[in-house]
């Protein structure tokens, strides 16, 4: 399932979205004004091409870190980098919270693209070739600052490489690299104990939730390619039946998510993520198996 | 920044609250943090400080107004029970030591692997975030020792979660309550039209 996580990574990272309908507006805005300085901040630190490389997904642990970051942060109007037509709420902050996802997200970016070189076409292959020079420096860069996040991410992938080779990997096996993947990745996102083991905690269960709404997302594509899949391996077919257990399946770890970012004492934006862990998760899934989720959706810039 | 001197500031509510108020708060909060949600959950004893901490804030106040309620809530022992056969494996779950007890659960052979076996290797599974493996291990326990209400609650608790009981509440709100009014509203509006064509 590497190719779950990384080879279509803006999709598997891209399922962790707020409800708009149930936020306020003040919400909405803070929200979309932290995508808009992520975005910002990949392409002054690591080149323009790469703001790209950012989703809903990094858009969360960067509230999320925000949430829980000591310096307060602050809001400014400037010109929209990807449309100067536009301008742009944007998040300010030197707490180093941007800069730790924005690394996190160009790694997770090259691990997709080796992925995509081993895998595909000649043709194809060619194509991502070319791009590999531009984002291994970009990696570089990234995992010379934060080079306990590369080992990390090197380390789980591996593993769940050597899960896919075997034939009879149970599901919560399958799942387990993803899972510590981000429960690392948002470990690292406070420097106190106890706020470290709750984030890991919760990482680890919306790296599951990840993982298995992917998974689900995947299942007739896989199925008909005989790529790998645990649910597949595990159900056979996505009947009625399959698609109760794996909604279980999924419940269960935003349940265990939701309990634990409780323990979290949040500064700001607690509600946005609340939103997102209670309704933004929830409608996900049901869309996924329903075969209604739309995996290209962009920030809708209306309030 | 909290400040958690203050019991006020821990329940959330301002210094001239009514009691009702506080209780409802209390009640809020302490939903959030009660043991049951967190049952085999490595971060219980996380959950257990803030519990502690809320009672205290709220038995402080209740104090301070001369009530004598003071809505203290009694833990629920987890590790309280067993036969005893596996009380190194129950001591070392305790410690949040996990890995050290699956190698010794591992290592009981399987015609020995009892309902307390696959109880505390549910319990184990479902602190390492394994929890489908946990369920159907759960489910075992149950199924071979169905009296036993150690792993009944486990089976619960995962059953509630698996439910989607943990992300119901938001925001403290019903969806019900929201429905409610806007059908009230709706059936004013349309009494009114009625009255006045």
């Amino acid at each position: 399932m590497q190719k779950a996580l990384i080879k279509r990574g803006e999709r598997v990272f891209g399922y962790i979205k707020a409800d708009k309908p149930q936020m306020r507006i003040c919400e909405y805005e803070a929200y979309r004004s932290v995508y808009c300085a992520l975005c910002r901040r990949m392409g002054k630190k690591y080149g323009k091409i790469f703001s790209s490389a950012l989703n809903f997904d990094f858009t969360f642990a960067a509230v999320l870190g925000l949430a829980i970051a000591d310096e307060d942060c602050g809001f400014e109007k400037k010109r929209c980098c990807c449309n100067p037509f536009l301008k742009c709420g944007y998040c300010t902050e030197d707490s180093g919270v941007l800069d730790y996802v924005s690394a996190a997200a160009i790694m997770m970016l090259y691990f997709k693209l080796l992925d995509n070189i081993a895998d595909s076409g000649a043709f194809k292959s060619i194509c991502y070739k070319a791009l590999k020079p531009v984002s291994g420096r970009a990696y570089k860069k990234a995992a010379k600052s934060y080079p306990e996040i590369a080992k990390l991410f090197e380390k789980q992938i591996a593993v769940s490489n050597a899960n896919e080779q075997e034939k009879d990997c149970s599901a919560d096996k399958a799942a387990d690299p993803s899972a510590r993947l981000l429960a690392g990745f948002l470990a690292g996102l406070s420097e106190k104990e106890d706020e470290k083991r709750i984030l890991d905690r919760l990482g680890y269960c919306i790296g599951r939730w990840i993982y298995f709404t992917d998974a689900a997302d995947d299942f007739n594509e896989d199925l008909k390619n005989n790529g790998f899949n645990p649910l597949v391996l595990k159900y056979k077919e996505l009947d009625e039946k399959a698609k109760a257990e794996i909604l279980c399946t999924l419940n269960m770890n935003i349940s265990e998510a939701a309990a634990c970012f409780n323990l979290l004492d949040t500064k700001r934006f607690g509600d946005i993520i609340n939103n997102i862990l209670c309704l933004g998760m929830p409608r996900v899934q049901r869309e996924v198996l329903e075969n209604k989720f739309r995996k290209d959706e962009k920030l809708d810039r209306s309030v | 920044m909290k400040n958690l001197t203050d019991p006020y500031e821990v329940l959330g509510v301002p210094k001239n609250a009514t009691d009702e108020e506080i209780k409802k708060a209390y009640k809020e909060i302490a939903k959030k943090y009660h043991p049951d949600n967190f049952q085999g959950n490595p971060l219980a004893d996380l959950a257990e400080d803030k519990m502690r901490e809320v009672n205290a804030a709220y038995d402080a106040i209740m104090e301070e107004r001369r009530d004598k309620k003071t809505g203290h809530r009694g833990k629920n022992n987890f590790y309280g029970g067993g036969t005893g056969e596996f009380n190194d494996i129950r001591s070392l779950i305790q410690m949040n030591r996990i890995d050290d007890a699956q190698t010794l659960l591992d290592g009981v052979p399987v015609e020995k692997r009892t309902a307390e076996w696959y109880f505390l290797n549910g319990t184990v599974l479902y602190k390492r975030g394994w929890f489908d493996d946990a369920y159907t291990s759960f489910n075992t326990a149950v199924n071979m020792n169905p009296g036993n209400a150690e792993y009944r609650a486990a089976l619960d608790q995962i059953n509630r979660q698996r439910n989607g009981a943990g992300y119901r509440v938001y925001r403290g709100q019903s969806s019900d309550a929201c429905c409610d009014l806007c059908s009230t509203l709706l059936c004013i509006n349309m009494c009114c039209r009625c009255m006045n064509p």
